[in-house]
């Protein structure tokens, strides 16, 4: 063993890991070597002053704060609190939906039945569906803050557009509201409106919407699964292609979690949320360039860039989200030769 | 008396149950574990602050999710450590960063004192050498690459297992031994001469 070779085992060292025939090594080698076996007592003197560093207290008002961050919550969500619900209390909510979801099932049947001006109104429903669209177009237009708010909306939207359209209600309305009791939420969630927490993404305001939009404990993990981010699709500028797939292939065979599908010119990479994504970016950059700027001019290139924009907002909004639920996130690459 | 895992679990399910002062309980269980892995990842008092109670916020909400066979300790730790990625990555946005309030001395009614617990054994030079050290150390740790800082926060600061480690950062043991070895060398380098 080198002295290069046993810094590579320091710390196991230290912890009391390696395993015997390793240790012996390094013992040797350390009984040899003064300058590993200073390195090897300044981290161990390191390690023991960083342990101080963990004694703090939280200030003495820290509880207060977090129960006036949970009491902020609207009344209606609190009272909608699953966790905090007793059971008869469960049971009765239950029975309440299941009436209110049978009602508005047979709703349009008999409206059908009663009045025949009812075909009138359904054949509108089309006409509905694309306003819907349009106004979830708009919403998708808007400034980043708004549109994660707005893409929340958009997908409690598309969760109760059947039974709204059989109701013959106006989706967008229906939408528009649920947005607007999602906005509120946040603000609430999110104290002041100078907070940091506001407009940067310290809270998830697609988790907290998508919490709001599920209410029971079951259907909020499919409305968290459904704000999962679409798949980015880049460029990647390489001068080889197969040298670059092979660079990355062996990036993702060294990466826990990570999957990788070359189809011809296209290569489809999973990861799994949220660390490794910058890894790839840094792996990618390391191997080619990711829509290089002159194309930036471009309109798809500025969708590209925009869509990276937009996932990292997202992403970084979601990493609760991640530790929860382990979304993975999908890259879809074109490679492209620089001539091109 | 049952182990604090089996405490906590109890604990959870009376949260459940509709008990939501209970709830409290584990807040000032781990209120201080969960403020100082924020301060040590962040380095400023107010921030940290913020982070470990809105982690609280999230874990509450979060309740129903919380898988029985996990820690409540590791979990609430992994939200810590995501929520302060977040914060850090707005900062970079907003090209805003924690130079210097790192512990600064806080004015109280009895005058300045440092955050830090200090060692009441030790004499005033030997108090004024590990102020020194630990300004340096926390100075240290806000230079390191965020990947380094969270395993070193989580080993040597908290003094988690590997294991533990590896369920907060979503990544092998193996990884974690490695990254580690890693950041106490980097770490280790930009100390060089002060300690």
């Amino acid at each position: 063993m080198n002295c290069h070779t046993s810094r590579e085992h320091f710390s196991a060292y230290l912890d009391g890991v390696l395993e015997p025939a390793m240790r012996l090594q390094l013992d040797t080698h350390l009984q040899a070597c003064i300058s590993c076996a200073n390195e090897v007592a300044t981290l161990r003197q390191m390690t023991a002053s960083l342990q101080a560093l963990g004694s703090v207290k939280a200030p003495a008002d820290f509880l207060s704060g977090v129960q006036q961050q949970l009491q902020r919550q609207p009344a209606w969500q609190r009272w909608f609190d699953w966790q905090a619900m007793a059971m008869p209390s469960r049971v009765l909510a239950l029975g309440l939906t299941a009436v209110l979801v049978a009602c508005v099932a047979t709703l349009p049947a008999i409206f059908r039945a009663r009045h025949q001006a009812a075909p009138m109104m359904l054949a509108s429903a089309p006409a509905l569906r694309e306003t819907h669209a349009e106004l979830k177009k708009d919403m998708l237009q808007a400034a980043p803050e708004r549109r994660l708010k707005a893409s929340s909306g958009a997908i409690v939207a598309d969760k109760l557009e059947p039974a709204t359209e059989r109701a013959a209600v106006p989706p967008s309305a229906a939408s528009a509201d649920r947005e607007e009791a999602a906005g509120d939420f946040y603000r609430n969630e999110s104290g002041t409106a100078d907070a940091p927490g506001l407009a940067t993404g310290a809270a998830t305001p697609v988790t907290n919407t998508a919490q709001v939009a599920g209410g029971a404990a079951g259907s909020t993990v499919k409305s968290i699964s459904a704000v999962s981010p679409a798949p980015i699709r880049m460029q990647w500028v390489v001068v080889s292609q197969p040298a670059a797939i092979a660079a990355l292939q062996s990036w993702v065979n060294r990466t826990s979690g990570a999957t990788l599908v070359v189809d011809g010119a296209h290569v489809i990479i999973q990861v799994p949320m949220p660390q490794v994504y910058d890894q790839l970016l840094v792996e990618l950059n390391a191997h080619g360039t990711i829509a290089s700027s002159k194309d930036a001019e471009s309109d798809a290139s500025k969708e590209v860039v925009s869509q990276l924009s937009d996932h990292k907002e997202v992403m970084e909004n979601t990493r609760f989200d991640a530790v929860l639920l382990g979304s993975p996130l999908t890259v879809e690459l074109t490679l492209v030769s620089p001539t091109q | 008396m049952g182990t604090p895992h089996t405490e906590d679990a109890s604990v959870i399910e009376r949260c459940r149950a509709g008990d939501t002062a209970a709830f409290d309980q584990l807040v000032l269980r781990y209120q201080d574990q969960a403020f100082a892995v924020a301060l040590r990842m962040l380095g400023d008092y107010h921030e940290a602050t913020d982070v470990a109670q809105e982690a609280f916020v999230r874990a509450y909400q979060g309740l129903a999710h919380f898988r029985a066979e996990a820690k409540f300790s590791t979990w609430l730790l992994a939200i810590v450590m995501n929520l302060c990625r977040n914060r850090r990555r707005w900062w970079a946005r907003r090209k805003q960063y924690v130079v210097a309030s790192i512990d600064e001395p806080v004015a109280t009614d009895e005058g300045e004192v440092t955050r830090d617990v200090a060692d009441p054994m030790a004499g005033p030079h030997e108090q004024a050498r590990i102020g020194e050290l630990r300004q340096h150390l926390r100075a240290a740790l806000q230079m390191l690459d965020e990947a380094s800082r969270e395993i070193v926060v989580l080993r040597d600061v908290q003094g988690l297992s590997y294991e533990e480690i590896a369920q907060i950062v979503r990544c092998e043991v193996g990884t974690v031994k490695s990254r580690l070895n890693r950041a106490r060398l980097r770490l280790r380098a930009l100390l060089d001469g002060k300690l």
